[in-house]
């Protein structure tokens, strides 16, 4: 009895805490966590009417019975939602979790015309089973732990045996064994133990609500993260490549896809250069640009009070502002911030002479590209670019937009995740996940990047 | 991190950025009409303002002064990087202009020297006379800045600036270095474009004593000079018929045949008349010294000592949807 006077000792100004006491069998649970009918049924309808034998165990028709040798798991079992039977010496734990979930709902971030409209829930079983209805097979590994002091979250790493590489999951495994915090609330949280963040601002895994993802990620060796309470799952390594080729590509004809491929990545690029390029041509390298458009721009500047970078830089501010309000607001206020960013404000602007036209195009152009991304870590690190691009052209000109191009390749070639080259497969140049990702092309083989069972296709 | 916040501070507090202007504050410059005067070099440049020009000009005793005071006369700096032509008037040292643009390094390479016979041009001011030049000259890189650079540098051959009335181009000024040696009217210009391999000129020829004529269009040229004890040029043409009031049938080979001799024999003789008067002026406008110099690397021997040969081949390919 140990255990039940620690027990009550411990949760004396828990609420929810119940204990109760039927033929000196103790039954505690937390009622807030536990559904009463599992408890009736399992538990409360058989102990009454039954003669107790030694092993309580067998008594109780639940599907999920776990011995109990120690106090740490009594603990964990009990905060959640299992029903705790002391019976003399013997401790059991008995599943009898409510439904406290939402059901499995359409991707909210990561919506594609084509392909499962499914997505992760803030349940941990229901996202395995969502990613192992798709992956039937015993090589489908999930080597579970525990984060958090007090939060107790359970966290699971997927890898498939035989085509993952296991030095990452070792990797993996290792660091999140090595984290001692408080607790976690989501999986985004878990990023900063697993990679260095302060090396680039472009992420290094990549977040997904989609069990298709994962799915994909998993057959191509990748190693796969998902925490209990989280509607996300991490995919690491994740490379740039990755983030600017949705799922759904793999959904549609290759042919169409390609041109959108290719369109992703002008647009990657439009999204930080366009700014610093118009400062540029407007303010240091005028001559770069035809006679004609020089004097339309000059003639849409005669009003402006503002230097171009001031100009530029207030029209990029006033959109991240709405961008921000925009997904912090409720959806039901969404359209009242388009109306008044994009309209109100934007024909006020030039109106009143404090941004020309064109830099609104500017503006326009360069957000519009950044939002071909979905992954939002991508638009913060497209952001971080554009406004060093801004900054060194506003100094240099085109030839500063040329240096930072430079710089940018430098940062990617330099970056790795996991000890696997960041900019993979552009550079080092691999043929096999650039067909992958980059290009849809018919493709046989895995990376060997990421597995050492290189066939995924038998023709 | 101190070494990034390093370099940020590097490039924001010693960098120059000398040749930083905002749109607004510039005057974006069309054509300059450079006039010699009482030995004082007249400046007028001709500058955008909206969908209109404008004008300012300004005097000085070197040009260098000139286009100071010209700047000092506007709110704005000029900016010379979009300039389409420079018209230079007859009292002016085309050396002196020339040289001056040769250093001037604020400036683009495809402007056009033009030579002017007037100087009150820029009294419509919504007429652009820069961009009237720039369009009409726009097939033509010979008369470009650049190439005028390269001609006088290497010394390949003479330069050439077009004549420009204030409306229209009559003809073309040839040059010894940075003399003015002779004048080519229209249709001796028409001549020379094919034999320095340009296209787009008309050819006017008459078939009889009638006043009948023919009118071909150059629209693909060949021209080839060889250095041997003549010079031989061969000039192969292909061209389209753009008018015809002669009573020949071209819808007939030999009446097309007929047109192409007749037009070969009238261009060979205008091409031999053209030539002699290069030689009479001693202007190497088709860079033949080059040829000759590439051939016996003998200064002593220039183009003019040379007995011609010319060899052409006009075709008519193209001659519309008339049955005649």
């Amino acid at each position: 009895m140990n255990f039940l006077s620690r027990l009550l000792d411990e949760y004396v100004e828990v609420s929810d805490f119940v204990v109760k006491n039927i033929k000196d069998v103790y039954i505690i649970y937390l009622e807030s966590l536990a559904d009463q009918d599992k408890i009736n049924d399992y538990i409360l309808k058989i102990i009454p009417k039954s003669f107790i034998p030694k092993d309580i165990k067998k008594l109780i028709p639940a599907p999920n019975v776990k011995s109990i040798k120690s106090y740490k798991d009594l603990n964990l079992y009990l905060n959640t939602g299992f029903t705790i039977i002391i019976n003399k010496k013997q401790i059991i734990a008995v599943e009898t979790k409510a439904s406290l979930n939402r059901s499995v709902d359409k991707p909210s971030t990561e919506a594609t015309l084509f392909g499962p409209k499914d997505s992760f829930v803030e349940n941990y079983q229901t996202n395995l089973g969502l990613i192992k209805r798709r992956l039937k097979s015993s090589n489908l590994k999930d080597t579970t732990i525990n984060i958090g002091k007090y939060t107790k979250t359970m966290c699971s790493v997927l890898y498939i045996d035989g085509v993952a590489k296991t030095d990452i999951v070792h990797d993996i495994m290792k660091k999140l064994e090595s984290i001692d915090i408080d607790g976690v609330n989501d999986i985004g949280q878990l990023k900063t133990f697993l990679i260095n963040e302060n090396r680039n601002v472009f992420p290094g895994v990549k977040i997904t609500e989609r069990p298709d993802v994962i799915t994909n990620a998993l057959l191509l060796g990748k190693i796969v993260l998902i925490l209990d309470n989280s509607p996300y799952a991490l995919i690491v390594p994740a490379f740039l490549a990755d983030f600017i080729n949705p799922i759904s590509d793999n959904y549609t004809k290759a042919l169409n896809i390609n041109f959108l491929k290719i369109l992703r990545i002008v647009c990657f690029f439009i999204a930080i250069i366009v700014p610093a390029f118009y400062v540029a041509v407007t303010t240091i390298n005028q001559e770069t640009i035809p006679t004609e458009l020089l004097i339309n721009l000059q003639n849409q500047r005669i009003d402006v009070p503002f230097p171009a970078l001031m100009e530029c830089i207030m029209a990029l501010l006033i959109c991240e502002i709405l961008r921000e309000s925009d997904i912090r607001f409720p959806s039901s206020y969404g359209s009242a911030i388009s109306i008044l960013g994009g309209l109100v404000l934007g024909e006020a602007a030039v109106t009143s002479g404090i941004v020309s036209p064109i830099m609104i195009i500017v503006a326009a152009i360069t957000f519009i590209s950044s939002m071909i991304f979905t992954d939002q870590e991508v638009i913060n690190g497209l952001r971080m670019w554009r406004f060093l691009f801004l900054f060194v052209a506003s100094v240099f000109g085109l030839y500063g937009v040329g240096l930072s191009i430079i710089l940018l390749f430098i940062n990617l070639c330099n970056y790795e995740v996991f000890n696997k080259p960041y900019f993979y497969p552009v550079a080092p140049f691999d043929l096999t996940y650039l067909k992958e990702t980059l290009i849809k092309s018919k493709n046989i083989r895995r990376s060997r990047y990421l597995s050492n069972n290189r066939i995924k296709e038998r023709v | 991190m101190k070494k990034i916040l390093l370099i940020l501070i590097c490039i924001f507090a010693l960098t120059g950025c000398y040749n930083y202007y905002e749109l607004d504050e510039l005057d974006v410059a069309s054509s300059i009409l450079v006039e010699h005067n009482d030995g004082k070099y007249d400046v007028t440049v001709e500058v955008y303002d909206e969908k209109k020009t404008k004008t300012v000009k300004a005097s000085g005793k070197t040009l260098t002064e000139a286009f100071e005071n010209a700047d000092r006369k506007t709110a704005k700096n000029i900016y010379y990087r979009h300039l389409n032509a420079i018209l230079l008037t007859e009292d002016v040292d085309i050396k002196e202009v020339v040289y001056f643009f040769f250093r001037n390094p604020d400036t683009n390479d495809n402007f056009a020297f033009v030579y002017t016979t007037e100087t009150d041009i820029y009294t419509d001011k919504d007429k652009n006379i820069g961009e009237l030049i720039n369009n009409n000259l726009k097939q033509n890189e010979m008369f470009t800045f650049f190439e005028i650079m390269k001609n006088f540098t290497n010394k390949t051959r003479d330069l050439t600036f077009p004549i420009f009335d204030g409306k229209r181009f009559t003809g073309i000024k040839t040059l010894k270095g940075t003399k003015i040696i002779g004048t080519l009217d229209e249709k001796e210009d028409n001549i020379l474009m094919p034999l320095i391999n340009k296209t787009g000129t008309y050819l006017d020829t008459k078939c009889d004593d009638d006043e009948r004529h023919f009118v071909i269009k150059i629209d693909s040229v060949d021209t080839d000079y060889k250095v041997d004890k003549k010079i031989k040029v061969k000039v192969k043409i292909e061209a389209s018929l753009r008018e015809l009031t002669c009573d020949i049938d071209t819808s007939k080979v030999e009446g097309l045949k007929k047109l192409e001799k007749i037009a070969n024999d009238d261009f060979k003789d205008k091409v031999y008349s053209l030539i002699n008067k290069f030689k009479e002026d001693k202007t190497d406008t088709l860079g033949i010294n080059t040829l000759i110099n590439d051939k016996y690397h003998n200064l002593d021997k220039r183009f003019y000592d040379f007995d011609y040969e010319v060899e052409t081949e006009i075709s008519i390919y193209k001659k519309g949807l008339l049955l005649k």
